[in-house]
């Protein structure tokens, strides 16, 4: 019966020096060298008698391991053995780079147009992060796929390509700056026109859900790499575990607290800001309305509205929205000083015509506000603005008691 | 069977030596060095690689790639001017050695 796969020693040598040169110990020198070895030294078993494959495995066998020849000559070529892990560090670090660009611009793409329907920031913000979270996770898992070979045609090209560094490397490297840029670029583009509130609301949990999808696909690469380990160390298990959970943990606080999330939601306007609001339309209504304000009502200024922010939330907002952010709260505060004026001016000629009680109600009213405005947690303009409007009807109030 | 210190430490020697004789191949060195001992010296072939390497790195011999008889291309390495100078130095030292072990040896045999 003939052998339908006859075996070629030629075929078995290259097939040989294939596996070799996936380490990088060897440079293509040693492996034709180590080659020209095993041909010689299988000619010489199967001049003793031996069959061809015979002779391939036991010459095979006697040059030594794949592991044991590539640990003695990593020992020579140790540079070539440093490039390769250099490279595939700064091949790990662009794919990250990568990937969390992607997810950058998937969950951008995502939340501009929820935000045509969605007003709500809290709520594109979770669903930005979603979207953030499901790209790393699903990047990750599709790589790990592609590792194990799953993915015939992916893998195949992906090997072809890491196997040529002055190639993959510059790849990669444009790969991932062109998705960065293209974030970059989508955040300005998709959200013009969007309320600079919500976007800034969603930025913000958007970039902190971004950085927890980061912590988790490392953790679970930790958890990968170091599975075999563990497993080996059994005692050990429990306490590797729960010093990654407590540094994820850690981490996970960390980035949320450095982000500051905006005030909560609250629904519908404050009278505060239904007052700014409705000085536009009809100043008369506004004046009536600052006059029934109940300043130890809080919160003063609802969700999403700028006068509401506290410092540190204001500088969590990202640069593409705060120009309109301070714009607004300039205005707002433009607002609320000449409705306090026209209070003012309301006193004074209640005054003038010898109606002291209202008065003194306006005045009342104006140095409750002010004191409000000047809150612990107020923006320094806000602050200041109070205290201007206090030190005020505070004079009016003293002059008015003599 | 020679133990694995003393092989390590006479590989650089042995090779010198061999190729004293002549330019010559990997794989045939290996087999010059098994028949001249018996098979008491056997090297692991694939270490005498980055061995030869290490030597051609620090001078001491030279390669090039050259067509064998059966067609096959063969790296050839010969011995350069300052292997031979090692070589020689090695050899002084070797033969003190044997001298030194020879003479305490025969005494002892004596005084037994």
């Amino acid at each position: 019966m003939d052998n339908p796969n006859p075996f070629s020693l030629n075929d078995a040598i290259r097939r040989w020096q294939q596996d070799l040169g996936a380490s990088p110990a060897f440079c293509a020198d040693n492996l034709e060298e180590l080659a020209s070895h095993l041909r010689a030294s299988a000619q010489r078993l199967k001049a003793s008698g031996l069959s061809e494959e015979e002779s391939f495995l036991i010459a095979f066998r006697r040059l030594g391991g794949v592991d044991k020849l590539s640990c003695e000559f990593s020992k020579l070529n140790f540079g070539l053995v440093w490039q390769a892990r250099a490279f595939w560090m700064l091949a790990g670090m662009l794919v990250y780079l990568a990937v969390s660009a992607l997810a950058k611009l998937a969950s951008t793409a995502i939340m501009a147009l929820c935000g045509h329907f969605v007003a709500n920031g809290f709520l594109l913000g979770w669903i930005g992060g979603g979207i953030c979270v499901s790209v790393i996770v699903g990047a990750g898992l599709l790589l790990r796929l592609v590792a194990a070979g799953r993915l015939t045609g992916i893998t195949f090209s992906m090997a072809r390509l890491l196997q040529r560094p002055r190639i993959a490397l510059p790849v990669l490297f444009c790969g991932a700056i062109a998705l960065k840029m293209a974030a970059v670029g989508a955040e300005a583009v998709l959200f013009h026109g969007l309320s600079p509130m919500a976007v800034g609301q969603a930025l913000v949990i958007n970039a902190w859900l971004n950085s927890i999808g980061g912590l988790v696909i490392i953790l679970l690469i930790v958890v990968a790499l170091t599975r075999p380990v563990l497993s080996r160390h059994a005692p050990a298990n429990g306490f590797f575990i729960a010093l990654m959970l407590f540094t994820s943990g850690l981490a996970f606080v960390a980035t949320g607290c450095g982000k500051a999330t905006p005030p909560p939601a609250v629904s519908g306007q404050t009278i505060a800001e239904q007052t700014i609001a409705s000085w536009k339309s009809d100043t008369n209504a506004a004046v009536e309305k600052f006059m029934e304000i109940d300043w130890s009502q809080r919160p003063l200024f609802a969700t999403g509205d700028v006068l509401g922010y506290s410092e540190a939330q204001f500088a969590a907002i990202p640069a593409s929205a705060r120009e309109t952010m301070s714009k607004q709260m300039t205005a707002d505060l433009q607002t609320v000083k000449m409705i306090c004026s026209a209070v003012n001016a309301r006193g004074r000629d209640a005054l003038a015509k010898g109606d002291q009680a209202t008065a003194e109600r306006c005045f009342n009213q104006l140095k409750e506000c002010g004191q409000a405005l000047d809150g612990p947690d107020s923006l320094l303009l806000l602050k200041m603005t109070g205290q201007a409007i206090n030190k005020q009807a505070t004079g009016q109030l003293a002059a008015l008691k003599k | 069977m020679l133990s694995k210190e003393l092989v390590a430490a006479s590989t650089t020697t042995l090779v010198l030596s061999i190729l004293s004789e002549g330019e010559n191949y990997g794989y045939a060195l290996i087999q010059r060095v098994n028949e001249l001992s018996a098979g008491q010296v056997q090297w692991s072939e694939g270490m005498l690689y980055p061995v030869l390497h290490w030597m051609e790195k620090e001078g001491l011999i030279e390669s090039e790639w050259r067509e064998a008889e059966t067609g096959h291309r063969r790296k050839y390495y010969r011995l350069r001017k300052e292997g031979r100078k090692a070589l020689h130095a090695e050899k002084e030292q070797w033969m003190t050695v044997h001298n030194l072990l020879t003479k305490l040896w025969i005494t002892q045999t004596r005084l037994a």
